[in-house]
């Protein structure tokens, strides 16, 4: 067998150049490399001042296999990845599947990595007396996927080594004068097995690298990962004066957990991995296809009928930039969703779409497609298709949708891969007919396994790359990230479908192969540049994190902190410079309080609920009254407590109004009853399909039997229904500077005693007496009080005396009559002090004072009047820093 | 003194590696060591590294074991010896194992080679070994905290949705409505119990089984009636034991004759009644008897009450009056009995509760699987079904790859029922003596994760061994280390004396309390050390006052200390986050920075509420309150005046208000540039990350600048962190990354101040500092109530583990409101519940104080009466202050005056000069390749139309003469034409459907044949020619003008077929295209040229270059195959 080797792989990668013409064959593990020696190859011929040349064949192992296989003009084909999965699904559904495994893209996943598995690891058959359940039915369906596999003339892609190999032994396969293989350090069984066939049959060069001189090496300890990165970049950076760029790699064993960090670190710092004149940097990172948004916004209409059509989705797809049939009318579509979220609207095309056109009709215009009903159109896709006839489905959904305005260069990419796996799904799914679940499983399957990359150059810019990818390939310094436990050795390779003896020959299936092969790929990690860089997180979380086994003794620690001490290469960062530069003028505190607005913009009249309002926070009333700002409604499952008062108030209007046109007293139990259930069925006539609405009838019956029984105690004690829903309005007070204007719920009196009483339902938490008389809070009572004093509210009959109280209907436990102010006398001089209040509440508020003022005041915690105030985001109280304790 | 730990010998003792030990260990007794060395000493024993199996709780616990054992064997391999002997003596032992597993070594270095795990880690090694037995999906992962919160949420509402699609008599939706009545028809609170209720569901399961065998309420009320009444048993069997050894008990046969010859009329049992429950009304009898209506011992004997004249005088008076506390205590709670055989008041209730459960339990699991996520309550589920049943426990050695032969555990106090059970299972089997142990170790007293599930009785539960069914116990030894390592003496002396004289004095394990376990400093801690305690009076009228005063003093004297700090750590532990801010504000007004762990919710940040603000306008066009906030945001305050002027613009969405307010020229530069930087950007939501959008727009408007203006560095840490968790809740919706973001939200909190990081001053709560020790440690908030609010509420439902070894839980709910009838069993549970929090809360001072090495500041507020100081009561100052002899012990400090003098803080330097950003510059590309032509690009020239088209039609194309091209390659090999099935393969292989391959492949044949047929291109394909070659690659760097090549251009091409037939070159290009119908041929070629000449004369070119040739010499021909035609190409 012929060896090529070379203590670090620039040197392997000059030799290999030497050695190679058109007549030579080099295969590489991956593409990376490929592209690396062709480039390679190509530098070299400049440098000798060739004007052409011809290049080796230079391709990956794999490409090779599927190509020598094709040349061979065979009748088996290859299978694909979703054509074998599908006919391991075929094979699951012939299985008696054991209990709790599912038939799912999962499964048939796992059978076919560890059939694979086996394969390429040359496991030799189990043998047949015993067997546990699981891997009974294991061996069961590989049995029958492999006989569908030979009928449909397909060959599993774990076999092309082995059957290459053979074509090789009987001289079907015509090889070029020269192979050489790079960058094979641990190859899996049967592809050794392909290698040294080569090298020893057809005279094959393994070449390798073999380290007998460490080079320089650096390890860096960082308080955490963030740190960890940001110390890279400065490193990098600073390495990046005296380098060229691409001869600066950046291994990072744990690419998924990195990535997402080194993109925004090294974009911050660095900028885009590419500009005009050339690259800057190039992460691998390998985004899923399904990951982009293009391809998200693409499955809406598939994803809006499959999960209930929902609002949030039907809003994501009406706004979404990717779908130019809406495009000019975003803002007007977007009101929709207001008023699904007032009406709790979340769900069923048919039912948002009703709402508007019963509340805001002039927003469905917008909406549906010109020639075309939206509902109707996806009402069409249930069903069962083939996936070709899915896939057309969705097709002529986006043709009518206008999908996708697409933007730029990347979109475009973006959706010509979509395409493409479109197309090749079609095949693959061949001519079963599926469900719409099915086909996004598979559909969705399809669109996870395809990687998009980040644009870069490999042969301008700093090579972030991982683990794998950095075989073969050479640098003037590496940097190897991450090396914490976990990273190198990487946890071990969960294979449940594998009896532990077949495991213990899979690699990576092991604790002890996955740590030879990490060993293997930190030894080659040392010939990839002369000096390197190792780095580390010390903690997670705030926990300590152990380090790789690899990490050497002695190591350095630092910490970066670019606030007291900013570096060179950290001032990078826009948001840094610009930070550093506020920092100068720190602290500029909020104002403590809004400067008056003056003339202040106070309406003539104001209503109770309002002056409630101003009383519990002047701003809160400035926001909602003034500006007339309101929040986005959370829709609410189930009945909103204010849609129950509502409603509650209107039962009690009509009830108590008919019970007084009719002539009925409540003593009459019979008919006082039936009119209430008429009210009831009145009330809820709209809603009695809705299921909660349903209950709370049930709920309504037990608290108003009790109401009942109280209201005819009072009753006995003289009392008659004499008014209810009594508007006022024009209340005034020399001293006020707003009339006020309110609704009382219902008017009582007593014709014995010449007593009048005000009533306010509280469906929810009624007042504490202290709010009123002590604290001032619920200005209500004293309000409807002092209109009916002031004659706001005319009443038919003369009266004596005046008070109120509210009455509780929280729950059927709780229905109660309180009046919080016992006597009139009480009444009177509260009432006195109310009129003071609402006097300086006035000065204050014509002053154009509207502090945020919050009582109760919230104490440690956002509560008191703060608790469900949706204006903290723009009043002063909360950002404040130093001066006000919110205690 | 001696040098040495008095405990030093059971140490020693307890690395046996023969016996099982139960070790109890007090804080700072280091029990890490020991587990350490224990583990050292069995690797040098067992013959596999994974005989050996280490449970922790924590990562942190687990990574520090590892990295100690770690640390031991690379020091026995170097050979190394160490000052300690404690060290020095395990290094043997260690060299040992590494000779002894020479062919494991891979293991005893890989991080995760030995077996110390997590408990949840271990349950996943399980599962993952064996997922089918384990019932979970093959690639199951355990859900983050925040999805699982969101598929709870998820699976409740289905559920319900579900529900309500049944026919109304349907018993689940009648459940559901009567659930929803009892909650007043407020679907947000049955849906937080269904949520609690899911997540405790292991402790429900038993019941939720029941339900599901038998659906009806009798069978229910059996089963509860059933365990009630074991659970009276339980207490009664106590009081059957107890009181008969009283005097009282002991002459109870004559006391009874005395009063019924007496008094006739109601005399008391006759004997001492049984344990069984049908005895508990005459128990309840004979506490009547003996107590007064609140309990205690009687000391009038009233007639009435039962007694008969002159009783007080006789001999069993005394009795009653001197009956043992611990026979009152007894005798009193169980008069709070419900009867056993009673029916349980909401029966129906709770019979539709469990009905729900288990349908959301269904809804749920099912979710999990789809989802391939597991909650920590089904990992520790599915551990315990792979190990199997009780009766039929499966082989661990076909589970794992070896057979566990030696157990240790760590902070055993923290061990939940399901643990234990794993613990016993994994024991099953072992024999007394076989060789196999179990080593458990922890700390009951510092047993503070009861909200975890962790139960301290199961420690002291194990203390008599582990129960291996139809074995016995596997015993124990137990063991008490007494050596405290951190404290010094004084501080241990206080520890002792308070907590065992009052705090822990007298437990009632009934409830979880343990005993207090004194122990001993350390030799050479035994001088220094100070404990001050300071207490606050509060004020009537302002409440909070005495708590600002408190905060003042605690940041005083944390300046004070730290000014002459030494190097050493302070920490600020609380038992609740309630006044976090107060304390931290406190703080900081002293000038003091300190690190924060957890401490302050990112998003009740203001700055972080203008980064939301700005995300939710982004995505919602007519979220007006988003949109305003934008206009009071840190980066663009505009006052009052220029709120109300936006409002009064036209446009129904403020969004269009502040765009029309942003043109009239009196609109603040802010404001203009906030909309700027929008209208630039807002093109892109949807399109890019939803991060990336509104980072961009924030560095616009000098976001970072006016957020470090107002807030300082860690305002903009916490933007920063913002954005960083809306990076990781992008979803590709914006809508969608909303609420992702909504979840993350929930539990993020803001970074450690970036300017504290090297403050040593930390402030977290007591139950992050476990594990964790400080110089100084203040404690203030001592006056915090642990029962809070809950002791006067009633929680919706009460589930609780029955008192004795049975771990059987009982659940009842809160009367309903529309009834107000007491439940009995509810205040039963209430009682036990509320003990239990008491219990545990004075385990977490425990911890709290133990955390102080040196200094112990206690403070807290306390109300004044009569010249009487008190606290709350069960705070921990209220037991403080009921210790007698407390004064001999601390510094009492009572309303203590700030001290005038002022201490400076230590500052921090801003740099004035900012150094100038390092240079980058970014590198040219070497050379761009291009290429003359690509089959693709042929294909891409042809097919043109709409974006949207399927593109499988192209496709076909496509694949068909990549197959023609690949059928000329190998017929110029000389070889013959493959078979039909062999070209529909390779059609098939291209991406075409079975049905288009095997229709295509005859034809393709045909063409091909055809062409094979026609002279020039069989004469081209002749193998014999000179030179010849195909699919041949060639590059070049293209000549600009003469001589100069393009040295930044790689020309790359593969051309068709290259044939030297002795006098020219032929430079054949196959075109497959068809000739279009309604086209005449002489147009089609021309066409065809025109599109194609360059490409040939490119490839020209670079045959001519490498060849050295003249490029005369090369003929061009446009071969189309599907006319059979060559086409000339001339200059
Ligand atoms: S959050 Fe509090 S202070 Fe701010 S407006 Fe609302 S009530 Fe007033």
């Amino acid at each position: 067998m012929g060896y090529l080797t070379a203590r670090t792989t620039q040197e392997l990668q000059a030799k290999i150049i030497e050695k190679a013409d058109e007549e030579t064959l080099i295969l590489t593990p991956g593409r990376r490399l490929a592209r690396r020696l062709r480039h390679a190859f190509r530098i070299a011929q400049i440098e000798r001042g060739r004007r052409a040349w011809l290049p080796p064949k230079i391709v990956t192992l794999n490409s090779w296999l599927n190509e020598t296989w094709l040349e061979s003009w065979p009748e088996e084909c290859i299978v694909s990845d979703i054509a074998c999965l599908c006919l391991w699904k075929e094979a699951v559904e012939e299985t008696a599947l054991p209990e709790g495994l599912e038939s799912d893209i999962g499964l048939y996943r796992l059978l076919d990595e560890t059939y694979s598995a086996i394969i390429r690891h040359k496991i030799p058959p189990l043998p047949r007396d015993y067997l546990s359940p699981l891997i009974g039915w294991r061996q069961k369906a590989f049995e029958i996927f492999e006989g569908r596999l030979r009928a449909k003339g397909y060959v599993h892609p774990a076999f092309l080594p082995a059957l290459i190999k053979d074509k090789l032994r009987d001289g079907s396969c015509v090889l070029p004068k020269q192979i050489l293989c790079v960058g094979f350090e641990s190859p899996a069984p049967v592809e050794n097995d392909l290698l040294t066939g080569l090298a020893k049959d057809h005279g094959a060069v393994i070449c390798s690298t073999e380290s007998n001189e460490p080079p320089y090496i650096k390890a860096v300890g960082l308080p955490d990962v963030e740190q960890e990165v940001m110390w890279l970049a400065q490193d990098v950076l600073e390495k990046a004066q005296d380098t060229p760029l691409h001869r600066i790699g950046v291994v990072v064993p744990n690419m998924s957990a990195y990535a997402p960090l080194l993109s925004r670190v090294f974009q911050e710092l660095i900028g885009s991995p590419t500009v005009e004149e050339g690259g800057n940097y190039n992460i691998s990172l390998g985004e899923s296809l399904f990951s982009q948004p293009l391809t998200q916004a693409a499955l809406l209409p598939l994803r809006l009928m499959l999960e209930g059509e929902g609002r949030g989705l039907f809003l994501a797809l009406l706004l979404s930039p990717y779908y130019g049939l809406w495009g000019r009318h975003r803002n007007i579509l977007a009101q929709a969703d207001r008023v699904w979220r007032e009406y709790s609207i979340d769900q069923g095309l048919s039912d948002l779409l009703y709402i508007l056109q019963k509340k805001k009709p002039e927003i469905l215009s917008f909406i549906h497609p010109p020639g075309h009903d939206l509902a109707g159109l996806l009402r069409d896709l249930p069903g069962k298709r083939t996936g070709a006839g899915w896939i057309e489905a969705l097709y002529r959904l986006w043709d009518i949708m206008q999908f996708p305005a697409i933007n730029n260069e990347d979109e475009e990419r973006v959706f010509r891969h979509l395409q493409e796996k479109l197309a090749a799904l079609a095949c693959d799914l061949g001519e079963e007919k599926i469900d719409a679940y099915t086909f996004y499983a598979w559909l969705k399957y399809a669109l996870e396994e395809t990687k998009v990359n980040v644009p870069g150059y490999e042969e301008a810019g700093i090579q972030v790359i991982g683990l794998i990818e950095s075989r073969g390939l050479s640098f003037d310094h590496l940097y190897v990230v991450g090396l914490s436990a976990g990273s190198l050795p990487q946890p071990v390779r969960h294979f449940p479908l594998l009896t532990r003896e077949e495991k213990s020959l899979v690699q990576g299936a092991t604790i002890e192969s996955q740590y030879l092969f990490a060993e293997q790929a930190f030894a080659h990690l040392m010939t990839v540049a002369p000096a390197v860089t190792l780095t580390r997180p010390l903690e997670e979380k705030s926990d300590p994190l152990p380090a790789s086994p690899f990490w050497p003794e002695g190591e350095e620690n630092t910490a970066v902190n670019y606030w007291l001490e900013p570096g060179q290469a950290s001032l990078r960062a826009g948001w840094l410079r610009q930070a550093h530069e506020g920092w100068r003028d720190h602290p500029i505190p909020y104002p403590t309080e809004d400067t008056p607005l003056v003339p202040a913009p106070l309406p003539d009249e104001l209503s109770v609920t309002a002056i409630e309002k101003a009383i519990s926070c002047p701003f809160k009333f400035f926001a909602d009254t003034v500006l007339r700002l309101s929040e986005l409604p959370e829709p609410t499952i189930g009945i909103s407590s204010q849609e129950k008062g509502n409603r509650l108030h209107r039962l009690f209007a009509l009830f108590t109004s008919q019970m007084r046109k009719q002539g009925v007293f409540l003593t009459d139990a019979g008919q006082s009853e039936s009119i209430l259930k008429e009210c009831i069925a009145e009330v809820l006539a709209d809603v009695t399909d809705n299921p909660y609405w349903q209950i709370e009838r049930e709920r309504w019956s037990g608290l108003l039997a009790t109401w009942l029984c109280l209201e005819r105690k009072r009753k006995e004690e003289g009392w008659r229904w004499l008014l209810e829903e009594a508007n006022f309005s024009s209340l005034q007070n020399a001293s006020w500077p707003f009339t006020v204007h309110g609704r009382i719920d219902r008017i009582d009196i007593n014709d014995g005693e010449r007593k009048i009483c005000c009533w306010d339902y509280k469906t929810g938490s009624t007042p504490p007496p202290v709010d009123i008389h002590t604290h001032f809070l619920a200005p209500q009572l004293p309000l409807y009080l002092l209109a009916l004093r002031g004659g706001k509210t005319s009443l038919p009959v003369p009266f004596q005396s005046l008070t109120a109280g509210y009455i509780s209907l929280k729950s059927e436990g709780e229905v109660q009559f309180g009046e919080p102010v016992k006597d009139e006398a009480g009444w009177e001089t509260c009432l006195s002090a109310w009129e003071k209040e609402i006097t300086s509440l006035g000065q204050r508020l014509s002053a154009g004072n509207f502090p945020a003022d919050p009582k109760p005041i919230p104490k440690g915690n956002r509560n008191g009047a703060c608790q469900y105030c949706p204006y903290l985001t723009l009043c002063t109280y909360w950002k404040k820093e130093e001066e006000n304790d919110h205690v | 003194m001696s040098k040495e730990p008095a405990d030093t010998q059971t140490r020693i003792r307890s690395l046996s590696p023969a016996e099982s030990f139960h070790v109890e260990s007090p804080a700072g007794a280091g029990k890490t060591s020991l587990l350490t060395a224990r583990f050292i000493r069995l690797l040098s024993v067992v013959d596999h590294p994974h005989e050996i199996l280490a449970l922790t709780f924590t990562n942190k616990a687990a990574n520090e074991m590892r990295e100690r054992i770690g640390f031991l064997l690379r020091q026995a391999e170097k050979g190394a010896s160490f000052d300690e002997p404690w060290v020095n003596s395990l290094l043997p032992h260690a060299q040992k194992a590494l000779k002894k597993h020479a062919r494991h070594i891979n293991l005893l270095k890989s991080p995760d080679g030995l077996r110390i795990m997590t408990f949840h880690s271990f349950c996943l090694l399980l599962i993952r070994q064996s997922p089918w037995e384990a019932q979970v999906p093959f690639d199951a992962v355990v859900a983050r905290d925040e999805d699982q919160g969101a598929l709870l949420t998820e699976a409740v509402r289905n559920t319900q949705q579900q529900i309500f699609a049944l026919p109304p008599d349907d018993p689940l939706r009648q459940a559901l409505k009567q659930r929803l009545l009892h909650m007043n028809n407020n679907w947000p609170t049955l849906e937080a119990e269904l949520r609690q209720l899911i997540a405790r569901r292991d402790l429900l399961a038993d019941l939720i089984t029941e339900v599901k065998a038998a659906p009806d309420k009798d069978h229910l009320d059996r089963v509860l009636t059933g365990r009630l009444s074991a659970f009276i048993s339980y207490r009664l069997a106590e009081l059957r034991s107890s009181f008969p050894a009283t005097e009282l008990g002991g002459n109870w046969s004559f006391l009874r004759a005395h009063l019924h010859e007496k008094n006739p009329s109601s005399p008391p049992p006759a004997s001492i009644p049984g344990s069984a429950c049908t005895d508990l009304p005459d128990w309840q009898v004979i506490a009547n008897l003996c107590l007064t209506k609140d309990g205690k011992p009687r000391k009038q004997f009233k007639i009435a009450d039962g007694f008969c004249k002159n009783f007080a005088g006789t001999y069993w008076a005394e009795c009653i009056k001197n009956l043992p506390e611990r026979v009152v205590s007894q005798l009193r709670s169980l008069r709070e009995l419900p009867f056993s055989d009673t029916p349980l008041t909401d029966l129906d209730a709770l019979f539709d509760l469990i009905l729900m459960v288990g349908q959301t339990m269904q809804a749920y699991d099912a979710l999990c699987r789809r989802r391939g996520v597991m909650d920590y309550v089904e990992l520790e589920l599915a551990a315990l079904r792979a190990l199997g049943g009780e009766d039929t426990p499966a082989d661990l050695q076909l589970l794992l790859d070896r057979k566990i032969q030696h157990i240790l555990v760590d902070e055993f106090q923290d061990t939940s029922r399901n643990q234990w059970h794993l613990l016993q299972r994994l024991c099953a089997g072992w024999q007394p003596g076989d060789g196999r142990t179990v080593f458990i170790v922890g700390d009951p007293k510092q047993s503070i994760y009861g909200f975890r599930k962790a139960e301290v009785s199961i420690f002291m539960e194990a203390r008599e061994g582990i129960p291996i069914p139809g074995q016995g116990y596997l015993k124990l030894t137990p063991v008490n280390l007494t050596t405290n390592f951190r404290s010094c003496a004084k501080l241990i002396d206080f520890t002792n004396e308070v907590f065992g004289q009052t705090v822990m004095a007298s437990p009632d394990e009934e409830v979880d309390e343990v005993p207090y376990q004194a122990f001993l400093p350390a030799p050479g801690k035994e001088g220094g050390g100070r404990i001050v305690l300071a207490t606050f009076t509060k004020n009537d009228g302002l409440l909070n006052e005495a708590r600002l005063r408190e905060a003042g003093w605690l940041a005083r004297e944390v300046k004070r200390i730290s000014a002459n700090c030494d190097g050493k750590t302070i920490g600020i532990l609380l038992p609740a986050r309630t006044y976090l801010a107060t304390y931290l504000k406190a703080l900081t007004r002293e000038g003091l920075k300190v690190q924060v762990q957890e401490g302050i919710l990112l998003k009740e940040r203001p700055e972080v509420m203008d980064m939301y603000s700005l995300a939710l306008a982004l995505v919602r066009p007519h979220d007006d309150l988003a949109w305003t906030s934008l206009l009071r945001s840190a980066w663009c305050w505009v006052g009052l005046d220029i709120l109300y002027e936006v409002s009064r613009q036209e446009g129904t969405v403020w969004k269009e208000k502040i765009r029309i307010f942003h043109t009239n020229p009196s609109a603040p530069e802010a404001v203009k540039r906030l909309w700027g930087s929008i209208t630039l950007r807002m093109s892109e939501v949807g399109r890019q990350s939803l991060a990336k959008v509104v980072g961009a727009i924030w560095e616009d408007i000098e976001g970072p600048a006016a957020v470090c203006t107002r807030f300082g560095p860690a305002g903009v840490e916490n933007c920063r962190q913002f954005l960083k968790i809306l990076a990781d809740a992008e979803a590709g919706i914006p809508e969608e990354t909303l609420s992702r973001l909504n979840l993350l939200l929930e539990t993020a909190y803001a970074p450690p101040d970036p300017l504290s990081v090297r403050s040593p001053v930390q402030v977290m709560t007591v139950h992050r500092a476990k594990g964790l020790e400080f110089d100084v440690v203040f404690l203030p908030y001592l006056d915090w109530n642990p029962l809070g609010g809950s002791g006067k509420d009633s929680p919706p439902y009460l589930l609780e583990r029955l008192p004795g070894y049975t771990g059987e839980h009982l659940i009842a709910l809160s009367p309903d409101r529309r009834l107000k009838k007491e439940d009995k069993t509810y205040k039963l549970l209430k009682d036990i519940w509320k003990k239990r929090q008491l219990a545990e809360s004075k385990r977490l001072f425990y911890v709290a104080a133990t955390r102080a090495k040196k200094e112990l500041y206690l403070s807290g507020l306390v109300t004044e009466r009569d010249g009487e100081s008190s606290a709350t009561k069960n705070s921990f100052l209220s037991y403080l202050l009921a210790h007698t002899g407390l004064k001999a012990k601390v510094e009492s400090m009572p309303d203590p005056v700030l001290s005038a003098t002022e201490v400076a803080a230590p500052a921090i330097s801003i740099k004035s000069e900012l150094p100038e950003p390092i240079l980058f510059t970014p590198e040219r590309l070497p050379y761009q390749v291009i290429s003359p032509s690509s089959l693709k690009g042929e294909m891409t020239l042809r097919e043109s139309g709409s974006n949207t088209h399927p593109p499988q039609i192209s496709d076909y194309h496509l694949a068909r003469g990549t197959v023609i091209h690949r059928l000329f390659e190998h017929l110029s090999k000389g070889k013959t034409l493959p078979t039909e099935r062999a070209v529909a393969v390779a059609m098939l292989a291209e991406g075409v459907d079975k049905h288009t391959s095997q229709g295509s492949a005859k034809g393709i044949l045909a063409e091909v044949e055809a062409c094979l047929k026609e002279e020039f291109c069989a004469y081209i394909l002749r193998p014999d020619h000179p030179f010849a070659a195909s699919e041949w690659m060639i590059e070049d760097q293209p000549v600009v003008d003469e001589a100069v090549r393009a040295t930044e251009t790689v020309r790359s091409g593969i051309i068709d077929r290259v044939v030297f037939d002795g006098a020219y070159w032929w430079l054949v290009d196959y075109k497959t295209t068809p000739l279009p119908s309604g086209i005449g041929l002489e147009e089609f070629l021309k066409e065809q040229e025109m599109l194609y000449r360059g490409q040939l004369l490119s490839y020209r070119e670079m045959l001519a270059q490498q060849r050295q040739i003249d490029p005369a010499k090369i003929r061009l021909i446009l071969y189309f195959t599907g006319i059979q035609k060559a086409h000339e190409i001339k200059d």
